[in-house]
């Protein structure tokens, strides 16, 4: 069983969609066109060059190539979370890209090589695509553990300062912001996972079943890559954290 | 050789000068009490011993060396600081005591419940104080337990910041009664109160006003 394509026509049939939308905004007085417009066009670009690269790296499928798109995949994220928590760049670029490359290659390499027992374990279809799935959830949790950390800390700066006058190490007066800011990071997806097969079927199931795989395929990739997903989030977070710690000064 | 010594210490923030080539020496067994017009940034001056700010100009030296960020751990279990503002977080009075008491600085110190169950009494707190979460204490309860907390760790140099500003008249002479009898030990004392200048042989340093 195939997957049918989407032609021209469904292609417009895809965009006449977005009148709704755009009708309601005009009779609620929503404000939103523009930013739904805005949106959608970035998406539709952003996912358009996505296609076009996607296509060639499994075409060519270069090991060197694939290594070369996941690093910067791995940058770019860094950078994402680095903006959304308006920190330095210069300071933290380093260890935020060095947890997520370190959790992150961990994370897919055990899943090609140990769970899925693919031969070319940088093989574009599984090393690069898998590798994205991990990565925007690594990313949004070392957001979150910067920030809370970050903030609480400053926060209740004399907390901290009280608990080093009391002698204690770095380590010791920090432990109650890290265990905070992790505890926080790690929440919104302990709380997904729990509700899974709940309501809605995952991402990557319904991809997998719409190509073609059985459901029970289907969902054992799916819980393979929930597990990874979690494992390589919680690696990210507490080494993006300890590396921003690293020789800092408070 | 002086135990703490401020050389020509300047400090600012932003434009405001809090210090102005402020000098002085402390020696080990003094009882020195700080006073000022309030807003005047007093509570800097322990912030700076501490090493929690640095100077804008001058040098700060401790035990004859001047100090220096590698320095501080070494210092800072030397010293017993009660702040002004106290905060020790969330949770069981008895468990953040026993969390500070287990940091590796203070593992030593095993005698401490026994030494805790005496002062809670000399300063008049109730057992059962212990099993409340630290934000349900009054502010002078929070304040003798800084005092108490300040005690264990068993240290000879006491930074006390207003440490009597929440209490009444007759906890107040408890506790300046408590330390004008520690003779064993160096005593800084940041308070408006004129009560504390009832220790004998206590220094008045007015920081250059």
């Amino acid at each position: 069983m195939k997957t049918p394509d989407i032609h021209g026509p469904g292609i417009i049939m895809m965009l006449v969609l977005l009148a709704i939308p755009l009708a309601l905004d005009y009779g609620l007085q929503l404000k939103l066109a523009k930013d739904i417009l805005l949106s959608v066009f970035r998406m539709l670009i952003q996912l358009a060059l996505m296609g076009i690269f996607l296509e060639y790296l499994i075409q060519w499928d270069s090991v060197a190539l694939n290594i070369l798109w996941f690093l910067v995949m791995v940058f770019a994220a860094s950078h994402s979370a680095i903006k959304r928590n308006r920190l330095s760049f210069r300071k933290f670029w380093k260890p935020i890209f060095l947890a997520m490359l370190i959790a992150v290659s961990f994370a897919v390499l055990y899943f090609n090589a140990w769970i899925i027992h693919v031969e070319k374990l940088f093989s574009a279809r599984f090393f690069v695509i898998i590798s994205g799935m991990i990565l925007g959830n690594s990313m949004k949790g070392i957001i979150i553990v910067l920030d809370k950390f970050y903030t609480n800390i400053s926060k209740e700066k004399y907390q901290y300062q009280y608990r080093l006058s009391l002698g204690a190490t770095r380590f010791e007066a920090m432990r109650p912001w890290i265990q905070q800011s992790i505890r926080a990071s790690l929440q919104p997806i302990i709380a997904t996972t729990a509700t899974m097969g709940l309501v809605s079927i995952p991402g990557m199931m319904t991809g997998q079943m719409l190509g073609g795989s059985s459901p029970m395929l289907a969902i054992k990739y799916q819980m393979a890559i929930v597990i990874v997903i979690f494992v390589a989030m919680i690696i990210s977070v507490v080494l993006a954290l300890f590396f921003s710690l690293w020789r800092r000064d408070f | 050789m002086a135990l703490i010594q401020f050389k020509n210490v300047t400090k600012r923030f932003d434009r405001k000068v809090i210090f102005n080539q402020l000098s002085f020496d402390i020696n080990a067994g003094d009882f020195v009490l700080f006073q000022g017009p309030s807003g005047m940034g007093k509570t800097t001056l322990f912030q700076l011993i501490l090493g929690f700010e640095a100077v804008d100009a001058g040098e700060i030296h401790f035990e004859g060396q001047l100090l220096h960020p590698k320095l501080l751990p070494g210092l800072r279990k030397k010293i017993a600081y009660v702040p002004q503002i106290i905060d020790w977080g969330q949770g069981k009075v008895i468990d953040i005591i026993e969390e500070f008491m287990s940091f590796q600085a203070n593992i030593h110190l095993t005698h401490w419940r026994k030494l805790l169950a005496e002062l809670m009494t000399r300063f008049e707190l109730e057992a059962g104080l212990l099993e409340k979460d630290f934000s349900m204490l009054s502010g002078g309860e929070k304040q003798r337990m800084a005092i108490i907390q300040a005690l264990l760790l068993e240290r000879k140099i006491f930074l006390l910041d207003e440490p009597t500003a929440a209490l009444d008249t007759p906890m107040k002479q408890k506790v300046i009664q408590y330390f004008s009898e520690r003779t064993d030990a160096t005593l800084l004392v940041i308070s408006h109160d004129p009560d504390w200048q009832q220790i004998p042989n206590i220094k008045i340093n007015l920081l250059n006003q």
